[in-house]
């Protein structure tokens, strides 16, 4: 956790309101995309996190310093998510590896007005992340897209470090067997179009 | 492709990531629902004390409801208690009392200003923040400010009991309280706004004026033979003694609180 982090965890500990409003608004969007990508539910997701914050607020207190706070609340948000789920649906069985599903896929429209990918770039990438197991996926995802380091990203997980580096590795491996040179298919494309 | 072409693919593409379009209204329940839970558990605790067994927070709860609150928002409101009492609440007085309690003593809780008028029976007890008032059938008025009260007792006799320590008030009388000191004194008579008079001495007079302006007239009998017929202005030190001394044909002039006429 950056110096940052410790101060306004402090803050909110010590009773500031300000601080906790700073870390729900600096950390609710990422929880929110997060707990969509467990359970595709808005409502439910939306619960989730407002118990959560109502949880940490009142047990601000007992509850240790988290090493890093992203790391605390995505874990917190997924437990929650769980429990929610199996209330909901109890002939869900819902195994200890943890997911049974990590909605990942490309933001279609962002990656063609923003990096000029082609339909079937898209397509391609979005089959090859689809191959992947969720765990796969969320590792993916955390470590590579939202920058977390192997720690943070074993603890969201609930794995130990080790584990995390080596699902990395295998699923790096499974998308370059699937992906093909994105670049390269650009210029492909550039020159199947003239 | 090399893994690490495959993690910047990764890391410049862009993940589909939910917006969280209902940020400010979950915010809302958040601190909406913090605010629900700190009540609720403040009067849990308040409850909790009482509750060592069944009975006594059935007890509490009794007492809870059986609570009465009357109060002002603006302007004086008249109440009559169950035992005929008339009560006055000032502007922003509130006055509580329970129904059951009330069975077996007469107590009300007064924040605010308030007059009484209590019908016989058993004592009375009205308790403020800063004391309490026992009263036997009487009138009376209480004052609260901020740090300091008054009651005044306009018939009968009240007892005002302070942390510094009880006074009888009797009829007429009135006493101020606040800090450490205790003062009791005559209650200043509401006067009429003008005093008629038809052939009164002057002695008379000036007594009148001395009780309405707190002036004080030396040798005042000596002015016995002197007679005056008219009106007196009560709210007008000068325009009164102006015009008593005009009538009598007199000098006058202040020295303090004191009146000296030249002869």
């Amino acid at each position: 956790m950056n110096q940052d982090e410790i101060g306004l965890w402090s803050q909110f500990v010590e009773g500031d309101n300000d601080a906790f409003a700073k870390i729900y608004n600096g950390y609710s969007d990422m929880l929110f995309a997060y707990g969509m990508k467990i359970v595709p539910d808005e409502q439910i997701v939306g619960e989730c996190i407002q118990d959560l914050f109502v949880y940490i607020y009142e047990k601000r207190k007992s509850i240790a310093v988290p090493q890093s706070i992203s790391a605390y609340m995505l874990v917190s948000l997924k437990r929650r998510l769980w429990k929610q789920q199996s209330r909901q649906n109890s002939f869900v069985a819902i195994d200890d590896a943890g997911l049974n599903e990590f909605d990942l896929s490309l933001d279609a429209a962002q990656c063609r007005e923003k990096l000029d990918y082609k339909e079937k770039q898209i397509e391609t990438l979005n089959e090859a992340i689809k191959k992947l197991s969720p765990q796969q996926r969320e590792v993916i995802y955390l470590r590579y897209y939202k920058g977390m380091s192997v720690e943070e990203t074993a603890e969201i997980v609930g794995v130990a470090k080790q584990t995390v580096m080596n699902v990395t590795t295998t699923a790096l491996k499974r998308l370059n067997k699937d992906m093909v040179d994105i670049k390269e298919l650009i210029l492909l494309f550039g020159l199947l179009n003239m | 492709m090399t893994d690490a072409k495959v993690i910047d693919t990764i890391h410049s593409a862009f993940f589909y990531d939910m917006e969280f379009k209902e940020k400010e209204l979950v915010w809302d329940r958040i601190v909406q629902k913090i605010a629900e839970r700190k009540r609720k558990r403040i009067l849990l605790r308040n409850i909790s004390i009482g509750s060592l067994s069944v009975a006594a927070m059935l007890c509490l709860m009794l007492t809870f409801y059986s609570q009465v609150n009357l109060d002002t928002l603006s302007g004086k409101m008249a109440y009559t208690l169950p035992d005929g009492t008339e009560v006055t609440l000032s502007k922003g007085a509130s006055l509580k009392y329970n129904r059951i309690s009330w069975m077996f003593s007469r107590q009300v809780n007064l924040t605010g200003d308030a007059s009484f008028h209590v019908t016989k029976g058993n004592p009375f007890m009205v308790k403020f923040p800063m004391g309490s008032v026992t009263v036997l059938g009487t009138r009376f008025f209480i004052d609260q400010e901020k740090d300091d009260f008054m009651v005044s007792c306009t018939e009968g006799s009240v007892k005002v009991a302070t942390a510094q320590g009880d006074v009888i008030l009797n009829s007429g009388e009135k006493m101020e309280g606040g800090g450490s000191d205790m003062k009791v004194s005559k209650i200043k008579k509401e006067y009429p706004e003008y005093l008629e008079y038809d052939d009164v001495s002057l002695s008379e007079v000036l007594k009148d004026l001395e009780d309405v302006y707190e002036i004080e007239v030396p040798d005042i009998n000596a002015f016995a033979g002197q007679r005056f017929s008219g009106f007196l202005t009560t709210k007008n030190r000068d325009e009164a003694l102006g015009m008593l001394f005009e009538v009598c044909g007199m000098q006058y002039r202040m020295d303090g609180d004191r009146l000296i006429i030249n002869k």
